[in-house]
């Protein structure tokens, strides 16, 4: 009877980890997103290629709130895969259209996390602050 | 919604003639010298005016100065592909921030290829926070000092408009950080290196970041600023970095003729006739070997169908052009420091060449440097007919009509086209001789010699020779 209960419960909290849903507020590099694209730079594009693909892929809508941040709803699971491999997307571009692409990269990868945090923070404005890199890496 | 049809249409002279492009080029070529090996002949698919005048000599280097900063279009005629003409100074600090990015990744630390990183983009985002200020302010600040009857140049109503309606404040205060930024990249990247040619790269980049190496060249002819008279290189190079309404910050490049040379000297000169006799020459084709594919048109001209019609219908009768020229030079190009070619060899490259195929591959913006500009002044073109030339030519195509009359490459354009000291061109309809031509002063610009860069070609034979044996390259070669 206690395992059947056990079994019950744990299929009910992994239903609701399936099932639920999650948000969370992220930054946006248009910089980059402009040549994420194969094909050459597209002009405009706020949301990364790589991003939006996955965000197809994992069923999470992507919703830019500024031309610097996006919310982005799916399930908990989509969504805590999104934040352990944000920085990677965020900083994905056709190294092709960019010719000092290890800088950018090397720059990106570095301080995304602190991008991250910075956006979640109640200081979202402390991203344009030199220090952090965010305007050299992401304003065009 | 269609794209609407160009204005500009090519228009072709007489009948089972063998007139091209090549024929002018082939003229062109034998007046401005020969060319020495890796050497082309670029033609400008539009050969515009340039200002130059004894009154104003800094406006005229500047002037010099903007053709002789361009990266070069591997093709043999520059314009017919119509590509974002680029400053070589731009293209070659790409190259070399790639170059020295192998130099950092051998020799620094993981956190100090980090902050090299940052401050490179960083340097990146000021200076071109600068120029977009340089550039709105020199419209906004051209358009006010009009307006108001100041003098463009009048650095006191400059300062006054800029402290309230433009950015002089801002282009300073961000020089300044570029200034500092600079400092901290070369604290990190000074440093000795155990490979000695690495520290050339290091110094290449030095010499090209060094203020030493830039002047600010007025952007309005010398008189028309107050202390105009008292331009001179101290001067423009003592005044404060960073482009601004007034001048432009850019780095210095020298030429082997003097000003007074260029308006005055009586060398190569033209005078050519292009007729039934002229054979065919596929000249353009041979010299650029695989580069020149397109075929050029002679004559084109901005007008209605109907009066290309017209037009199109006289030109038929032609049956010869006269070509002259007061002269037909080149003039060196001499570029100091800041610009080392040398390093196109560097081993770095050599290693590497597939990874500056942006540069020197078959597109490359390095593949060609420009290394002489080639000038023609009084440029004038008789075309002569079995009919009498009847449109009103005098009434569609001089320079108040709006121009828009193009041969060889020679753009007759409106007046605004023509500047300050340089006389709109004139027209001449005589039974049946229709002459066009440019004032005996007026200078234009025909075209660039540049040299091939054979870098990446030596590289990958070199290559290729060391991963194939010898039997199989001589194989091939044969």
């Amino acid at each position: 009877m206690l395992e059947r209960l056990v079994l019950i419960v744990a299929a009910a909290v992994s239903s609701l980890a399936l099932t639920g849903c999650a948000s969370a507020r992220l930054p946006l590099c248009p910089k980059i997103a402009a040549v994420s694209f194969q094909g050459g730079a597209r002009t405009g594009a706020v949301v990364n290629n790589y991003l939006a693909a996955q965000g197809n892929e994992r069923n999470v809508k992507i919703s830019p709130i500024s031309a610097f941040a996006a919310t982005f709803h799916g399930s908990v699971f989509s969504i805590a895969w999104f934040q352990g491999n944000y920085a990677f997307m965020l900083c994905a571009f056709d190294p092709k259209q960019v010719v000092n692409y290890e800088a950018v990269y090397l720059s990106c990868m570095s301080h995304a996390p602190e991008w991250v945090k910075i956006v979640q923070s109640s200081k979202p404005e402390d991203l344009m602050v030199t220090q952090t890199h965010y305007a050299d890496v992401c304003i065009p | 919604m269609p794209t609407p049809a160009s204005p500009v249409r090519d228009v072709t002279f007489g009948q089972a003639l063998n007139l091209s492009l090549d024929s002018y080029y082939d003229i062109l070529k034998a007046q401005v010298g020969g060319l020495a090996t890796e050497e082309y002949l670029q033609l400008k698919a539009v050969a515009d005016a340039i200002d130059i005048s004894s009154h104003y000599t800094w406006f005229s280097y500047y002037n010099l100065l903007q053709r002789s900063d361009q990266a070069i279009e591997p093709t043999p005629v520059s314009g017919v592909v119509l590509t974002a003409a680029t400053d070589l100074a731009l293209v070659y600090e790409k190259f070399l921030r790639q170059l020295r990015g192998y130099v950092v990744k051998a020799n620094l630390s993981a956190d100090d290829q980090k902050k090299v990183a940052d401050l490179d983009l960083h340097i990146d985002r000021l200076s071109d926070q600068i120029d977009q200020y340089a550039v709105l302010d020199r419209q906004t600040w051209k358009n006010y000092a009009d307006l108001m009857g100041y003098n463009v140049g009048d650095s006191t109503a400059y300062f006054q408009w800029s402290s309230a309606a433009g950015h002089l404040r801002k282009i300073q205060a961000l020089m300044d950080e570029i200034k500092a930024t600079q400092f901290d990249r070369t604290t990190i990247l000074d440093k000795q290196y155990p490979e000695p040619s690495d520290r050339e790269i290091v110094d290449a980049e030095f010499d090209f970041t060094n203020p030493g190496m830039r002047l600010r060249y007025p952007v309005f002819p010398d008189s028309q600023y107050p202390n105009g008279n008292q331009f001179n290189l101290s001067y423009l190079a003592l005044l404060p970095l960073g482009s601004t309404a007034l001048f432009d910050d850019r780095r210095v490049i020298a030429w082997d003729k003097t000003l007074d040379f260029l308006k005055t000297a009586q060398l190569g000169a033209i005078s050519a006739t292009l007729d039934k006799k002229t054979v065919t020459s596929t000249s353009i084709t041979t010299d650029w070997a695989g580069s020149a594919s397109a075929s050029y048109g002679l004559i084109s001209v901005n007008a209605s169908a109907s009066e290309h019609t017209q037009i199109q219908d006289e030109f038929s009768h032609g049956t010869a052009i006269e070509l002259s020229a007061e002269a037909a030079f080149r003039v060196a190009i001499s570029y100091p420091k800041w610009f080392r070619p040398t390093l196109f060899a560097h081993k770095r490259v050599i290693d590497n060449i597939h990874s500056f195929d942006a540069f020197f591959g078959s597109k490359g913006s390095l593949l060609y440097i420009p290394t002489h500009l080639i000038l023609v002044r009084g440029f004038k073109v008789v075309f002569k007919s079995s009919q009498k030339w009847t449109f009103d030519y005098q009434h569609k195509f001089s320079a108040a009509a709006g121009g828009g009359f193009n041969v060889f490459g020679i753009g007759f354009g409106a007046s605004g086209s023509y500047s300050n000291e340089t006389k709109e061109h004139t027209l001449d309809v005589s039974d049946t001789n229709l002459t066009i031509g440019d004032d005996v002063n007026t200078l234009r610009f025909a075209g660039y010699a540049v040299k091939r860069t054979t870098v990446a070609g030596d590289a990958i034979k070199t290559l290729t020779a060391n991963a194939l044996t010898s039997d199989l390259v001589k194989a091939f070669d044969a």
